[in-house]
This record gives C-alpha cells, structure tokens and sequence, in this order.
C-alpha cells in the first residue's frame, strides 16, 4: 500500500514539476494536491528520521509557492523532494 | 553584460528605451546550486538546477518542424537559445513581457551568442499584441508580467490551460448526459429561445451578472424601464433587492449548486422567462413556475440539439450577452459583468456562490475602469478576453460597461452619466 502511494506521488513529482516549467499551472495545480494527498498518508506512516527532511522540503515548497515562484517549486519537488522520496522507497 | 546592450543598441534601439523604464525591483543572485539563477522580486528566472533540461522541456511545445515560433519572457535566455539550435527555424520572435526581469537577465546574463542571430526579433508585449502559435513561455516573467503586457499574459496562459479545462469539461460530461436525457421531454414541449429575436430591436438592454458592483445599480434597476436579462447567480441578490429580471439564463449543468442558485421564492419569478440549455439540472426546470425557453451551447457535443445557439465559451455571462445581442438591442448596459474581485469578494451579496478571495502573487490581475490593478481569477480573466472578441465582432451595438469597479472590457465605453460609472 505504502510502496503504490510512493510510485503514485514520485509519478506526480515528475509531472508537477516538468508542467510548472511549461507554465501550464492548472494540470501543475493538480498534480501538486495529488502529491500532498500522498504526503500526508506517507509521514504519518514513515519513522521520524525519514519522515522530518520530507517536511522541512515540504514547508519550503509551500513559501515558495505563495510569492509564486513557480520554477523554485518545480526545483523543489525534482530535485529535493523526488529523491528523498526515492531513498524512502528503497530502504522499504 | 556590455556585448548583450551593443547588440541591443544596435539591432532594436527602442528596447533600450524601454528597459531604462523598469521600475526598482529586488534582485538576488541564487548560489550555492548547480546553476546559479537571478531571482527577480522573489520569483527565480529560471530552474537552478538543470536550465538547459528545462529550455528542452520548454521548447517541446514548439514543434520540431517549425519554421518560426514565439518565445514569451526572456527568463535567462536558455529557452531561445535552445530554438534557435534548430536549423529549420528560420523566424523566431521573443516578446519581452517584464521589464524588470528583461533588465536583470540582460545585464547579468551571456545572451550575446544568440541575440545577434539574424532570425531572431524582439519586441515589448503591448495590450493590441495577439497570441501567436506556437509558442513557448518563461513561467516567472509570465508572474513578473508589467501591466502592459497582462492581456498577452493572460492569452498564454489560458492557451496553456486549455487541455487541463478540455479535460474538466469532459469530466462533466457524467451529469451533462443524464440532464439531457432527463430533459428531452421539456426540450420537445418548450419554445425555442429564438421566439425572442428581435423583441427589443433599436432598444436598450440590460445585462446583469452576479459580480460585486452589481449592487452599485440595484436603485437604477428597481426605477425599471429597460428590459433585464440576469444570469442565474444575480437573480437571488436582484429580487432581495426588489429587481425582477425579464429573463434569467442558466446553463451550468451541476444540480446541487444550481438548485441553491435558484433557491428564489417561486411567486417572486411567475413573469420571469428562463433561457435554459439542455445540460442544466432537470430538478430546476421543472420547478420553474414561469416560461421556459430552450437553447443550446455552441460545440460539437450539441449539433444534435435542433435548438438556437447561444454563444459562450464557459461564462453564463456570455449567453446572457448574446441573447440581449439576439433581440437585436441597440444597445447593451452590463452591470456586475466585474471579471476580477474587488473588495475580495467574487460575487455580489446575496449569490449562493459568494468567497473571499485572498491576495496571492500567482493569482492574475485586471485593470479596472480606473486603470488600477484589481485581483482577479484564473477562469474570470479567460472569459473577459472572450468576451472582448465577441464585442469586437459585434460592432452594431453599442456596450456599455455601467461601473469602473471591475475590469475594462476592451470595446466597451463608460456611459458617464449611469451612477457610479463616474
């Protein structure tokens, strides 16, 4: 169950952060409240030491997206959140 | 960067003009990443960590094959770089939407290796500018946008929203479906719209939609006079406010918010005609204790419907327009047509869909009759353009857009003497 919720929000990653840098943010907007649905699920389920650098990049993602710098976002969720992700899925 | 401002002098003399306008804005450079990136006002100029791959990913929207293409927004000028490695390109036109982030770019950023290429044109985003396909765009400098350039901004943004908004409409389509079936029965018995062309020729008509400025009219709307076609949302707030429309359109297809919207009290609508599309709620329709009328929605999916079209590309507004412009109105007063949120509000007092709405940097902005900056939303702004075109294509009649609280309609003129259109 935990590993389909990872693919499923490492899928939406991927998706959320190439559609912001095409400026489509209506799909991006979606796939990003797919990705915090998974979230959600995810950190209350992981154990602290996996479950804290998730949440720290999680909050920056969020400051970044409220002054709507979209193209932060999109380096956010690539390049921290999606491979924090992937070093969870593993040691699963 | 020296070399980028000899080119520019030299090849577009005017954008040098231009950029000596930028107002002050708070630049950063971001370090400490793989590519270190200007942040302009907060927002990145491009991604930080991988620009080239994101050009790449940016430049896709342009098909491989063609042979010229638009680039909106400079970013750091990895995108037009990236097009202008295609051979077969033989015209490529950047158009500058932001001053501030054009500035920044060129004078910290190498761009001089492409910006002399002879197949490329720059130019500044105007208000009269159209949207020319295909394109791509800089997500920040589409956020950075100056005013000027907002109505191009807004294009390109609705243009790449329409496969997300395709996609919802046909989400829709569930309910849409069992409302038309439900309603082949009415749709055989009522009228058909058209029994309403020309009723008012050579006369004013009043269009209401449920914006905030709506109430700024109720005491000239209760004085009457004027024929009153009302959205579905303004008819709660106009009969709290004593105004009975002549004719109440109504088209979205989702039950339970439309039976909230026309939550009225039934006495109050006996003389009221609804104008209705085949997709609206079948519980609304055969509720209503007045005239029914039936139309239908423009596209492929209603070709089978032997009904008379009312134009809209989404907005309720837009049918209630064409149905005012059908009964061949000389002229046509729009009241509470905002398009944007003033006070915060997305609707006037009263409407059952009525929110707040906060401030938010991604969220877009209209000019208001005062020419000031007023907030506006995503889906609101797609359908001002659209009205926009449909006024431009309307010569014949005169429009007037009866407050300055919401946004300018291009092709609509302030009848100064109407309130609180001063």
């Amino acid at each position: 169950m935990l590993l389909e919720s990872l693919d499923r929000s490492c899928r939406a990653a991927q998706s959320a952060a190439d559609l912001l840098r095409l400026s489509m943010d209506a799909s991006a907007g979606q796939a990003l409240v797919d990705i915090v649905d998974g979230m959600t699920e995810l950190l209350r389920d992981l154990q602290a030491d996996l479950a804290e650098p998730i949440g720290s990049v999680l909050a920056e993602l969020v400051f970044a997206q409220e002054r709507g710098d979209n193209l932060r976002v999109a380096d956010l969720v690539e390049f921290a959140l999606l491979p924090r992700l992937r070093e969870v899925r593993r040691s699963l | 960067m020296r070399e980028n401002m000899e080119i520019l002098d030299r090849r577009w003399p005017a954008l040098a003009a231009w950029l000596a306008q930028a107002p002050e804005a708070e630049l950063l450079l971001l370090e400490g990443v793989p590519a270190p990136t200007l942040c302009v006002n907060g927002v990145q100029l491009a991604g930080a960590f991988a620009p080239r791959a994101e050009a790449e990913l940016q430049g896709r929207l342009v098909p491989q094959d063609a042979r010229s293409a638009t680039v909106y927004g400079l970013g750091q000028g990895a995108l037009p770089r990236a097009l202008l490695r295609r051979s077969r390109l033989e015209r490529l036109r950047l158009v500058l939407l932001s001053r501030a982030a054009a500035r920044a770019a060129l004078t910290y950023v190498e761009l001089y290796d492409w910006l002399a290429d002879e197949r490329l044109d720059v130019l500044v985003a105007t208000p009269e500018l159209e949207l020319e396909t295909p394109f791509s765009a800089s997500p920040a400098e589409l956020l950075l946008a100056d005013p000027e350039a907002w109505r191009l901004r807004d294009l390109v943004q609705l243009e790449l929203a329409t496969p997300y908004l395709r996609r919802r409409l046909e989400d829709q389509d569930g309910f849409s479906v069992e409302n038309r079936l439900r309603n082949e029965g009415l749709r055989r018995s009522d009228r058909d719209v058209s029994v309403l062309d020309g009723a008012h020729k050579g006369c004013t008509v009043r269009v209401a939609a449920s914006g905030p400025s709506l109430a700024e009219h109720f005491d000239a709307l209760r004085a009457g006079g004027v024929p009153l076609v009302a959205v579905d949302s303004a008819l709660a707030p106009l009969l709290a406010a004593g105004v009975v429309p002549d004719v109440v359109v109504t088209m979205d297809g989702n039950e339970r918010s439309m039976l909230a919207v026309f939550d009225v009290p039934r006495e109050r609508v006996r003389d009221v005609t609804l104008v209705y599309h085949p997709t609206s709620p079948h519980a609304v329709l055969a509720a209503w204790p007045g005239r029914r009328l039936a139309a239908r929605p423009p596209g492929p999916r209603f070709e089978g419907f032997t009904r008379t079209v009312l134009w809209s590309s989404g907005s309720v507004l837009h049918a209630a327009v064409d149905l005012a412009a059908r009964t061949r109105a000389a002229r046509i007063e729009l009241m509470g047509a905002d398009f944007a949120t003033p006070e915060g509000c997305t609707h006037v007092e009263g409407t059952a869909w009525r929110k707040s709405v906060e401030p938010h940097p991604a969220r877009p902005r209209v000019l208001d009759g005062h020419g000031r900056p007023v907030l506006s939303l995503r889906n609101l702004v797609g359908y001002l353009h659209d009205l926009e075109r449909y006024v431009a294509a309307h010569r014949e009649i005169e429009f007037v857009n009866a407050s300055r609280t919401g946004a300018r309609i291009a092709g609509t003129r302030y009848h100064e003497e109407l309130p609180h259109a001063a």
